[in-house]
């Protein structure tokens, strides 16, 4: 059964650098072979706790990438994120879901190899794991 | 709740044939027409075609909203955008979308051709949920007040003036010049620039003054100069250029501080008033700094000396930073005149006995045996530090300071003198000490700048501006707290706190730190978002 | 304000073990600024409990609501509907929002899931830090605005027990001797000789001891 699990991934994609990179992989034509839903913010900071826990409601799991530590376009938004990923993680550990479901990845603008590298270790991170149990049942 | 927009078309083009190596066009769009989604395929190669295609596809179904896919993300959006402005629709009601993550972003359970239609209606989801963006024209103010009468202030000014905005110059103390009016080599160039500053009818200056209080906004920010006289004036930007402090670095001196041991700064001094006596040695990189300026002062002193005055002039240097204009040909002369170089890892010891300094070191070259000089005076290299009145004045203007406590600029690769506050610039040493070519060029860029924004007057300004709800807003003050552009302020009689859209970036952390959810980003609403995470994907493809 | 956090999601799980269906009410003031219960929480408190409910396949379901100020008849009368088709309440207001609903709906089976902690301030963003401790007798005056009940940890009145350390109270080094602050502020003040004023020892019926307290303004009175 595991074998045939396809994980769910939703991935955040700040706009200064996620969705550029994410471009860049597209054209650069690296293939992934798992099915990904990209939603683009102008920041990650923009990226809510409710969002990333709505989408782990629907899916397996959830990936946020945005820039570098010191490099936020906006001075802090990705210290934001991170903080929220934090406590989101904290709260998984209390409901008893893998709290490596939500993870947060940092990438220059236009780094479409790392991009997919980081996706492809999340999404066997993720079929190790297993399907999440805390979708919706049916 | 908003209405969701009704008529979404669906525009697909494929001028080289790239999608329909893998994809069915046709296929598409009879799936879309069973979802009810007009669309359209259009195979035009040059812009003019696209173009006409697209608009008639619009006028044709009578639409508001288009998800425009093609191969490639990042061509031909402003043809699009154009149409729609023309047509009096919304540009921002246009989602743009790369058909080829369809090929290559695929589960093994998907369909190529699904995948595809599922990116398409993920789109149209996307801006179904889009408002109206209004605009807004505001008037700028064509005044600047430039803060600093050194060269930083002084090439700005000259730089605004020269493009026709009035400007106003504050400087803290009572001569204008700055730190390089001790320079001899400079006074003449100096002069110059002060004299054509009196002149210059555009250029106002106030002296022995600082800026006191200031409130507004790029474009119209209204500020206090407090000094000789109080005065309240409306500028359409600030520029900081005041400058930074040099310390001679006693804590890594020790005890040995005294007359026979000075700074850089004192020792031009004695230069131009000829005090050189017979044996000088120079010692910099006392401190770790990333900066030039201390091996150009060295450089540029050393040749001095031993040209007027051919002392015995020794140079020990941790580094030699000569990465700036002029400075390897510098270096080059400054050998030939005879300036001898050591290089030293740790920290030199110096001792003063009977007027003699004794700096003893190990270089690097001859790591075994410890090298004494002997001089009549020691000039160390100062360290580059902030003043004392940075955080202050940070405050005020609602900027950052960086871990050194020097202004921070946004984004050190695209123009690294605008400040995170839009409107407010950093010029010069108070941001990054550096030499005075750089800081010529600095001004220069930053006067170009600012002339293109406030020539005009006025600016039309799309408001996508993150927007408060002034009913559900409780003035917790998280968001006037965590905004890192300083542009939301607390309107006392409305009772809430206000956006201003000229300082917005549009960023979006404060509506998502908002505790009751009073704070909406128009492009990207809660709806926008929410509407992503829907799974029904697999219901609507069918 | 008043200073709330929510409790573990544990202990709330264990509350509505029997329910599926609830209605969480949080509260726009107080617990919503110290971001413990407001509708940010709400949301994030619900999407919890759903995906753990999911876990152990008994699924809920979850109604969210936040009223202005869960204190007022006028403001929870709005739950009423919801409260109505529920088979319990998680109320993320503080202890007097969960028994305003209480009263107001003596049917509702009501749950607390913020543990009310202190009336305070915020230091900075983030940090809330005790000021109050509602004791009915304020001595802010004498001991020059700063609270010997609540930032004593011994509240003491007379001056400090002598056990602190560089300022910091002997029971956790990062917390500030209040005797302390209290002389350094006096002497600011240049009012050192209101310590020579002894304060008798507190009569505390004004205080929680004195029983559930009640205020009535006769001229307030419609």
């Amino acid at each position: 059964m595991k074998g045939d699990f396809e994980p769910k991934i939703t991935a955040f994609c700040c706009e200064h650098s996620g969705l550029l990179s994410a471009n860049m992989a597209v054209e650069s034509r690296f293939v992934f072979s798992n099915d990904v839903q990209m939603i683009r913010v102008p920041c990650s900071g923009k990226i809510e706790a409710i969002h990333i826990m709505k989408a782990l409601e629907e899916g397996d799991g959830v990936a946020v990438f945005a820039c570098h530590k010191e490099a936020c376009q906006f001075l802090r938004g990705n210290l934001r994120a991170e903080a929220r990923v934090s406590s989101i993680k904290e709260i998984l550990k209390e409901i008893g879901v893998e709290e490596e479901r939500v993870q947060m990845y940092y990438l220059a603008p236009s780094n479409g190899i790392k991009f997919a590298q980081l996706l492809r270790v999340f999404y066997e991170n993720l079929k190790k794991l297993g399907p999440n149990v805390g979708r919706k049942v049916g | 709740m908003k209405d969701k927009i009704s008529k979404i078309g669906i525009f697909i083009y494929d001028p080289e044939g790239n999608l329909g190596k893998f994809l069915s066009v046709e296929a598409i769009c009879s799936k879309l027409s069973g979802l009810h989604f007009a669309s359209t395929v259009s195979s035009s190669v040059r812009d003019e075609g696209l173009r006409d295609d697209f608009e008639e596809f619009v006028k044709k179904n009578k639409l508001s909203a288009a998800v425009i896919a093609g191969y490639s993300s990042r061509s031909n959006e402003k043809i699009f955008k154009n149409s729609f402005k023309k047509a009096g629709l919304n540009p921002y009601a246009l989602a743009f979308i790369n058909l080829g993550e369809a090929i290559v972003i695929c589960g093994k359970k998907v369909k190529i051709l699904d995948r595809a239609v599922q990116l398409i209606v993920r789109a149209a989801r996307w801006i179904e949920n889009q408002g109206p963006i209004e605009t807004q024209k505001i008037l700028l103010n064509r005044k600047v007040l430039v803060l600093g009468g050194g060269i930083a202030g002084i090439e700005t000014a000259l730089t605004l003036a020269g493009g026709g905005l009035d400007v106003v110059l504050v400087e803290g103390g009572q001569d204008l010049g700055g730190e390089i009016a001790a320079i001899e080599g400079l006074q003449d160039f100096l002069g110059d620039k002060i004299r054509a500053l009196k002149k210059e009818e555009k250029i106002k200056i106030i002296s022995s003054s600082r800026l006191a209080n200031t409130g507004g906004h790029a474009g119209g920010f209204i500020v206090k100069i407090e000094g000789k006289d109080e005065s309240v004036l409306e500028v359409g930007a600030i520029v900081v250029a005041v400058g930074y402090e040099s310390i001679v670095p006693i804590e890594e001196l020790g005890e040995n501080f005294n007359s026979r041991v000075i700074g850089q700064r004192d020792f031009e001094k004695r230069l131009s008033s000829n005090d050189v006596p017979g044996r000088i040695c120079f010692l910099t990189d006392l401190v770790d700094e990333d900066l030039k300026v201390q091996t150009q002062a060295l450089l540029r002193q050393a040749l001095a000396v031993k040209k007027e005055f051919d002392s015995d002039v020794i140079c020990l240097c941790k580094d030699l930073k000569v990465s700036f204009d002029g400075g390897e040909e510098l270096y080059k002369r400054a050998r030939e005149a005879g300036v001898l170089f050591f290089k030293y890892v740790e920290k030199p010891g110096i001792k003063v006995l009977n007027n003699v300094v004794e700096v003893s070191l190990i270089n690097e070259d001859y790591p075994h045996e410890e090298m004494v000089f002997e001089a009549d005076l020691l000039v160390v290299g100062e360290k580059a530090a902030p003043r004392k009145g940075f955080e202050e004045l940070a405050k005020l203007l609602s900027v950052n300071l960086d871990s050194n406590g020097f202004f921070q600029e946004d984004n050190v690769k695209i123009l690294p003198t605008k400040s995170s506050k839009r409107g407010v610039f950093f010029v010069g040493g108070c941001r990054l000490p550096q030499n005075i070519n750089e800081t010529l060029t600095e001004a220069r860029a930053t006067a170009q700048e600012i002339l293109s924004f406030l020539s005009k007057g006025e600016i039309e300004l799309d408001l996508t501006s993150a927007k408060i709800n002034s009913d559900r807003c409780v003035l917790c003050l998280t968001c006037v707290r965590t905004c890192p552009h300083g542009a939301i302020v607390v309107d006392q009689k409305e009772e809430t706190a206000k956006v201003i859209p000229i300082s917005c970036q549009s960023c979006g952390i404060c509506a998502s730190e908002c505790p009751v959810m009073a704070i909406e980003l128009p492009l990207y609403t809660n709806a926008k978002v929410m509407g992503q995470l829907v799974n029904s994907m697999a219901g609507e493809v069918g | 304000m008043i200073i709330g956090e929510r409790k573990p999601i544990q202990e709330v799980l264990g509350m509505i073990a029997e329910h599926d269906k609830i209605l969480i009410a949080g509260c726009g003031t107080c617990v919503a600024i110290c971001m413990a219960g407001g509708d940010k929480e709400v949301s994030i408190l619900a999407s919890a409990i759903k995906l753990a409910r999911n876990k152990e396949e008994k699924s809920i379901q979850i109604l969210e609501q936040t009223p202005l100020r869960q204190c007022e008849w006028e403001f929870v009368d709005e739950l009423k509907d919801k409260i109505e088709t529920c088979d319990a309440v998680l109320s993320m207001a503080c202890g007097i929002g969960v028994q305003t609903l209480v009263e107001r709906f003596p049917k509702a089976v009501v749950y607390p899931a913020v543990n009310t902690t202190f009336l305070g301030l915020p230091e900075e963003q983030g940090v809330w830090s005790e000021r109050c401790g509602a004791c009915g007798n304020c001595v802010l005056d004498k001991t020059g605005g700063i609270c010997p009940i609540v930032r004593c940890s011994k509240s003491l009145l007379n001056g400090p027990c002598g056990g602190s350390q560089d300022g910091k109270c002997e029971i956790d080094s990062e917390v500030d001797c209040g005797w302390q602050l209290i002389y350094d502020r006096l002497k600011t003040l240049g009012k050192l000789d209101n310590l020579t004023d002894i304060l008798p020892a507190k009569d505390w019926s004004t205080s929680r001891d004195g029983g559930p307290r009640k205020m009535v303004r006769e001229d307030m009175k419609l």
